[in-house]
């Protein structure tokens, strides 16, 4: 690798890489989000010809994806472990927030919503840079975050603020199912 | 009444803070300079499901070359997308690219065109791994229909890095056999599952595999696949192939017993849930219930099935001296284990295996992404007495803490194997991270584990974690779990 290539990608480290953190950080624990970081920016030296100019979107795209697989090991590791017993296994928790009620309710819906709400409210992405990291269009992307919005608030106001209420819509509840 | 504002409000109050730092700049660079160079890169996100092993097929074509796939311009690669360092002497190893070879059987696809085949690629870890996908003049790929390459009708081939996966690598034994019972799983008749990830990224015409909840539009049901493919052994003599609607007997292919089969999904298929452990966007996209069942025939006249209804009809490798027949002894293996505790250490692995005394998993102090919570641990040292050279082997820890009235504490911990190869002599440490904060005895040991050939549904660790869960699981969980040979022993108390 040659010396510009390095300081272009440094650069982009100094400019990005608090902000993956933040974003793996909110998201898992320490050392997994220092590993998620490290691995974006690998990412983004390998796609270097890909990386839009605004590349914080597109840092956070890889980064949700880094995350997804690092919680696919855990679930492996779990369900082989369940298998042996004949345990149903769910996935292992992505997020834990002091509201409980609010936790409840953003783990219940599907995973792109859940993100493209926590893209804009947490990392604080316009809706067209949440699109950008969700490789979706604008025009989607609105769509998901008004219905993302209002399930929350179907949610919310099904549980009543109480944790543990196993309402569940079968169409965006993960189950076990033989083939 | 609960307004679009009170939610905006209440998710921005519940951000998490996250105000811990970035590693440094130097290691992140270090780890980028240090890939640059690296011959070979292993890939994180895999089109799972064509790289699951699998099993089922309508009919095995002729070898050769099939007509159809000639018609199909080629278009450009389907390139890894997301790729991590190469390493040669960690987890799966690398590649080796002169081991990469297409078998010469072909499926017909439900709707004709180019047929279908599968390949296998050998990694410096001793493994072997399979991919399937469409065959066009003696290459493997992907079609550009459907959401794919913006269907844009040409052939993309895969490139030989793509055929390493976790989930389809089987182990190769001692005498050389790999074994991988892979059940049916539904699949795009592009072969591209992930193509939302690896393909598609400027496509607009995304839909969602079962499982999948990407993009809010289920693919058509005529796009997909039933799909199964696995390698059963030089014993497997015939599978009989079950759907809802009719039955077929196919011949495993080879010296392996390679099989794979091709339907059409199951109805309803595109609207079915993924029964994987995890729903991420590019998760376990695969399974779908009523598909087929396939009934694996052996020589010696006895019947498994894929998948399995029960643990008693679970698959198992039938080669002769395939298991464990290559480990030393005890007396060999002997060396000196040195064992300290730690009071308290911030981010240990978790265990692969934590029991109570009743064989359930005890209830520890949880994990997350395969990190334990804070606590104490006990670092557990000693030479390694004999090479470790594939992923197939490894050394573990096996702890049984003397219980404490009053205090709940697991009956047995098992540590996470070793996860390179090893030179004999090599220092090795091995942590283990306790989880009962109890003042007691622990009684320990090292062991060599070794899977060999046994592979099976062994998720992302490969068969070496299903032979160790086995030997400690309830006696349904394994057939034949194997002993494992010490390395030494040692006590220690705790305070």
């Amino acid at each position: 690798m040659d010396s510009d290539q390095l300081r272009a990608v440094g650069a982009l480290y100094e400019r990005h890489s608090d902000a993956v953190m933040r974003y793996a950080l909110r998201r898992s624990d320490r050392e997994t989000a220092e590993e998620v970081t490290a691995q974006v920016f690998l990412v983004a030296w390998r796609r270097r010809s890909a990386l839009p100019d605004d590349a914080l979107p597109w840092l956070y795209g890889v980064a949700r994806r880094a995350l997804s697989e690092q919680r696919r090991g855990a679930a492996r590791r779990k369900r082989l472990h369940e298998r042996l017993r004949s345990v149903a296994v769910e996935a292992p928790p992505a997020l834990e927030l002091r509201d409980r009620a609010l936790e409840h309710a953003v783990m219940r819906l599907s995973d792109v919503d859940r993100e493209a709400l926590l893209l804009h409210y947490w990392e604080e992405l316009e809706p067209a840079q949440v699109a950008v990291a969700l490789g979706c269009s604008r025009a989607t992307l609105a769509v998901r975050l008004h219905r993302a919005r209002a399930r929350l608030r179907r949610e919310l106001e099904g549980d009543g603020g109480q944790v543990g209420n196993e309402k569940h819509d079968s169409s965006r509840v993960s189950r076990t199912e033989p083939v | 009444m609960t307004t679009f504002r009170d939610i905006e409000s209440r998710l921005r109050a519940a951000r998490p803070d996250a105000e811990a730092p970035a590693p440094p700049r130097e290691v992140v660079l270090a780890r980028i300079e240090q890939a640059s160079t690296a011959p070979r890169k292993r890939r994180s996100w895999r089109r799972r499901g064509v790289g699951l092993p699998i099993a089922v097929g309508t009919v095995v074509l002729a070898a050769a070359s099939a007509g159809g796939a000639l018609l199909l311009a080629p278009g450009k690669p389907v390139a890894p997308e997301l790729v991590l360092p190469a390493t040669p002497e960690t987890g799966l190893g690398e590649p080796v690219g002169a081991s990469l070879e297409l078998l010469p059987m072909r499926v017909g696809d439900p709707e004709g065109g180019a047929p279908w085949g599968m390949r296998v690629i050998r990694t410096t870890r001793g493994l072997l791994c399979l991919q399937a996908g469409r065959v066009v003049d003696g290459a493997l790929g992907g079609l550009g229909i459907g959401y794919a390459f913006g269907g844009d009708g040409r052939f993309h081939p895969f490139l030989p890095a793509d055929a390493i996966a976790t989930d389809s690598c089987p182990a190769v034994g001692a005498n050389g056999a790999p074994f991988l019972p892979g059940p049916p799983v539904i699949v795009p008749a592009n072969a591209l599952p992930l193509a939302g990830e690896n393909v598609s990224q400027a496509d607009q015409n995304h839909c969602d595999l079962p499982g999948q909840q990407n993009w809010g539009v289920r693919c058509p049901q005529a796009e997909l696949r039933q799909v199964a493919m696995g390698l059963l052994g030089r014993e497997a003599k015939s599978i009989r192939v079950t759907t809802p609607d009719s039955s077929f007997t196919v011949s495993p292919y080879g010296p392996d017993g390679a099989y794979l089969i091709v339907l059409p999904a199951q109805p309803n298929a595109n609207a079915s849930m993924s029964s994987g452990a995890y729903e991420g966007p590019f998760g376990n996209v695969s399974h779908a219930a009523g598909g087929a069942v396939l009934t694996v025939t052996y020589s010696d006249g006895s019947h498994c099935q894929i998948p399995a209804t029960g643990p008693s009809r679970q698959c198992h490798a039938h080669e002769q001296g395939s298991t464990g027949a290559q480990l030393p002894s005890s007396a060999q293996l002997s060396s000196a284990v040195h064992v300290s505790y730690l009071p308290r250490v911030e981010h240990p692995v978790a265990p692969l295996l934590m029991d109570d005394a009743a064989g359930g998993t005890f209830a520890g102090r949880g994990e997350q992404s395969g990190e334990a919570a804070p606590g104490p641990a006990l670092t557990v040292s000693f030479k390694a007495p004999v090479r470790v050279e594939n992923a197939s082997s490894a050394y573990v820890v096996e702890l049984e803490p003397r219980p404490v009235s009053r205090c709940a504490t697991p009956a047995v911990i098992v540590s996470q194997p070793t996860d390179q190869t090893l030179q004999a002599g090599a220092s090795v440490q091995i942590a283990v991270s306790l989880e009962s904060p109890c003042a007691t005895t622990y009684s320990g040991r090292v062991f060599l584990a070794s899977s060999s050939s046994v592979g099976g549904e062994s998720g992302g660790e490969g068969p070496l974690y299903e032979a160790i869960a086995a030997k400690f699981g309830p006696p349904s969980s394994g057939q034949g779990a194997a002993s494992f040979p010490t390395v030494g022993r040692f006590d220690i108390s705790v305070p």
